[in-house]
């Protein structure tokens, strides 16, 4: 080859790219392709050269037919060649031969090869190209833009994540303040107790965040941290709006049964969190993680219920509401003496049934 | 087993026992020996009770006679105070000191004659002891002198006697009247001075945001049934008052205080898990949130601990929690005794 050679006259000529990646995805091997059929392999007469133990000397040929269709010759090789399919992927050994399709039409990207611990990706010359893609800005991830910066999105859109994040955020930090002033007991108390337990709050959602976001780094290559965090306020924030209203509800309406299962909400709430994390961290396998979040929740629950139980024959070990809130709040009505008398007198049997039960709580628990 | 002062041990039988007053009846077993090995057995010595007709006056010289902490055979000196008041069976008050150990021990006058038997002492005073009057004892001799040994475990004549314990306990709680104690507006009831002790009333010095006032009462008419007290009444208050708060703040803190208080909600050996049942209730021109909780006794059956938990929710900024405790009564009394003290509740105009 001549050291002169004309790189506008390659370029004209290059009839497609083949690009091998490892599994973080950079690039490690590149061939322009100018001619077929090319060889991919160890060897160093193979047109794509990988240096991977577990590729062979000639692993594969690529070849484009009459048609222009991608066909795959899978040579002489112990490991095959896996094609990634959407349903999964599909493996060719040695001595077969595939056609390599194009992409589908919703992502409009080849599918990729996986051969050793490397992933082959082809591009041709002829393909229609993709638009560019924005990349994911602090905006996406709600950070600092505002619809003012972005001038070139749909604003609503642009302004939503930071708003969001902000809101949320303030939100939690809204709630722990109100908690905290609802338990003052004493006017100094505010001023000392508020600073540390905002600052706790904080450092735990960053904490919990920050797990996520790197768990996301890891799977999709970007943190996601502010997503994250936006997604840990907002679940925070359901979980007390949940809780408080069981409880709330439970004392206007005199319903005593939402305020046995706090801890049993409490779970649900987190798994609604726990899944909405996990479908940033693995937005491909969504429908898997839900169920893998349901299984656990329904294990969680099981757990909590099943415990309970055995261990004192009810579901709850919260005896009674422990609750109250202001007067003018309660809309159910109270009952007179007799009444109440006549409802407690019922607890006789129940006592009874538990001094027959003495499986459960028997001779061997230890007093108080 | 017993041990005679000059270090000699024996078998001893249980012939009867008195749990309302604690008191045990116990005979030598008769020895299977031969008369001469009888001979070298211990001679034991004995007292006689003082006459009924005879009543100790306060300030007289008494010896109490035991063990104390096993150490070795004690009489210790002191002197006799009278009955107790308040105390729901007739006790001596001993001007003297009483060990472990020693409980059971005669307590005899300066003639030597017994006039109580050695029982409890306060911890937190001095020399402040108590003598089961000698009338219990000899009646319980009377009564049981020539009985069949007991040799089983005796659960049902234990609750047999907490059984007329209770019933007399609320006979008396229900048939005296109960005196009201107000805090701001709101009349709570409280037993009868002669009939319980009650402490600790007035308001939390420390506290600067809100007031809060507590009190407790006891009809302290506790008996010994094996390894735990039973059969007494308890009272307790808490009176909150917080115009500095807003009503929101104000039921964060009464909420605290009512999630704050203890049932049983894991059985034990003793009783099982409270089964308990709550409402809003109005009483006497207020609604107040009410809970009942009781757990049965397992191996005394028919005993029962019955509690009630109230909170007033009537006023934005003002409230009473109110607790009563009835242990080791029947259901029905249990009934009987919430009832009672819930129908004494009362709002009255703020003074």
């Amino acid at each position: 080859m001549s050291a002169t050679l004309d790189v506008n006259a390659v370029t004209a000529t290059r009839l497609g790219v083949l690009q091998a990646k490892n599994a973080s995805g950079a690039v490690v091997a590149l061939l322009d392709v100018v001619r077929w059929p090319v060889t991919v392999g160890r060897a160093l007469s193979a047109d794509l050269l990988l240096d991977d133990e577990h590729v062979a000397a000639q692993h594969l040929r690529i070849d484009r037919s009459a048609d222009g269709q991608v066909v795959v010759s899978v040579l002489q090789t112990l490991n095959g060649v896996q094609l990634a399919q959407e349903a999964g992927r599909d493996h060719h050994a040695s001595g077969t031969q595939f056609g390599w399709p194009d992409g589908a039409a919703s992502t409009g990207r080849r599918p990729v090869l996986h051969l050793g611990d490397l992933q082959l990706a082809l591009r041709l010359a002829d393909e229609p190209l993709a638009a560019e893609q924005r990349l994911p800005t602090c905006a996406d991830a709600g950070l600092s833009a505002t619809a003012a910066d972005q001038p070139t999105r749909p604003s609503r859109f642009a302004a939503a994540p930071a708003t969001w994040t902000t809101l949320a955020v303030l939100g939690v930090l809204l709630v722990v303040g109100a908690q905290a002033w609802l338990e003052i007991t004493e006017p100094t108390q505010l001023g000392r107790q508020l600073p540390g337990q905002l600052g706790l709050v904080a450092l735990c959602l960053v904490v919990w965040a920050g797990v996520w976001a790197l768990a996301t780094k890891l799977f999709m290559g970007r943190l996601q941290f502010w997503r994250h965090v936006r997604i840990a306020s907002a679940g925070l924030l359901a979980t007390e709006a949940v809780s408080a209203l069981a409880s709330v509800l439970a004392f206007v309406l005199s319903l005593e049964v939402l305020s046995r299962f706090e801890l049993q909400l409490f779970m649900l709430c987190l798994a609604v969190v726990v899944y909405w994390h996990l479908a940033v961290t693995a937005p491909q396998r969504k429908r898997f993680l839900a169920w893998l979040v349901v299984g656990l929740a329904a294990l969680g629950l099981t757990a909590s219920l099943g415990t309970s139980w055995l261990q004192n024959q009810r579901l709850s070990n919260q005896l009674y509401m422990t609750h109250v809130y202001p007067p003018g709040w309660r809309v159910a009505k109270g009952v007179g003496i007799d009444q109440f008398m006549d409802e407690t007198a019922g607890l006789k049997q129940k006592l009874d049934a538990r001094l027959k039960d003495r499986g459960a709580e028997g001779d061997d628990q230890p007093d108080d | 087993m017993y041990v005679a002062v000059d270090g000699k041990e024996g078998d001893v039988e249980l012939l009867a026992f008195d749990v309302r007053n604690d008191l045990a009846l116990l005979r030598i077993k008769p020895s299977a020996a031969t008369p001469t090995a009888k001979a070298a057995e211990p001679v034991v010595p004995v007292l006689t009770f003082r006459a009924a007709d005879k009543p100790l006056a306060r300030g007289e010289r008494v010896y109490s006679l035991g063990n104390p902490l096993d150490i070795g055979f004690a009489v210790t000196e002191g002197t006799y105070n009278g009955l107790v008041q308040r105390s729901f069976y007739p006790r001596i008050f001993f001007g003297g000191a009483l060990n472990p150990g020693m409980s059971g021990g005669p307590a005899i006058d300066t003639a030597g004659e017994v006039i109580g038997v050695n029982v409890s002492k306060r911890r937190d005073g001095e020399l402040v002891s108590f003598l089961i009057p000698a009338e219990f004892a000899r009646a319980l001799l009377a009564r049981s002198a020539n009985a069949k040994p007991i040799t089983t475990t005796a659960y049902a004549e234990v609750a047999r006697q907490l059984g007329e314990h209770q019933a007399l306990m609320t006979d008396k709680f229900t048939a005296t009247a109960l005196t009201q104690q107000k805090h701001g507006g709101y009349s709570v009831p409280v037993p009868a001075d002669s009939l319980a002790r009650c402490w600790g009333r007035g308001r939390e010095p420390e506290l600067k945001a809100f007031n809060l006032e507590s009190s407790n009462c006891q009809v302290d008419s506790q008996v010994f049934a094996g390894d735990f007290d039973t059969g007494f009444i308890r009272l307790r208050y808490e009176a909150y008052d917080a115009p500095k708060f807003t009503p929101l703040q104000f039921s964060s803190l009464l909420s605290r205080s009512f999630a704050n208080e203890y049932f049983p909600s894991r059985g034990n050996r003793k009783a099982t898990a409270a089964e308990c049942s709550e409402r809003f209730l109005n009483t006497g021109g207020l609604t107040m949130r009410a809970v009942i909780c009781v757990s049965a006794y397992r191996k005394l059956t028919g005993l029962y601990d019955v509690s009630v938990l109230t909170m007033s929710v009537d006023q934005p900024l003002r409230a009473v929690q109110g607790r009563l405790d009835a242990q080791g009564v029947s259901f029905d009394n249990g009934m009987k005794l919430v009832n009672h003290y819930l129908s004494h509740f009362k709002w009255e105009a703020a003074p």
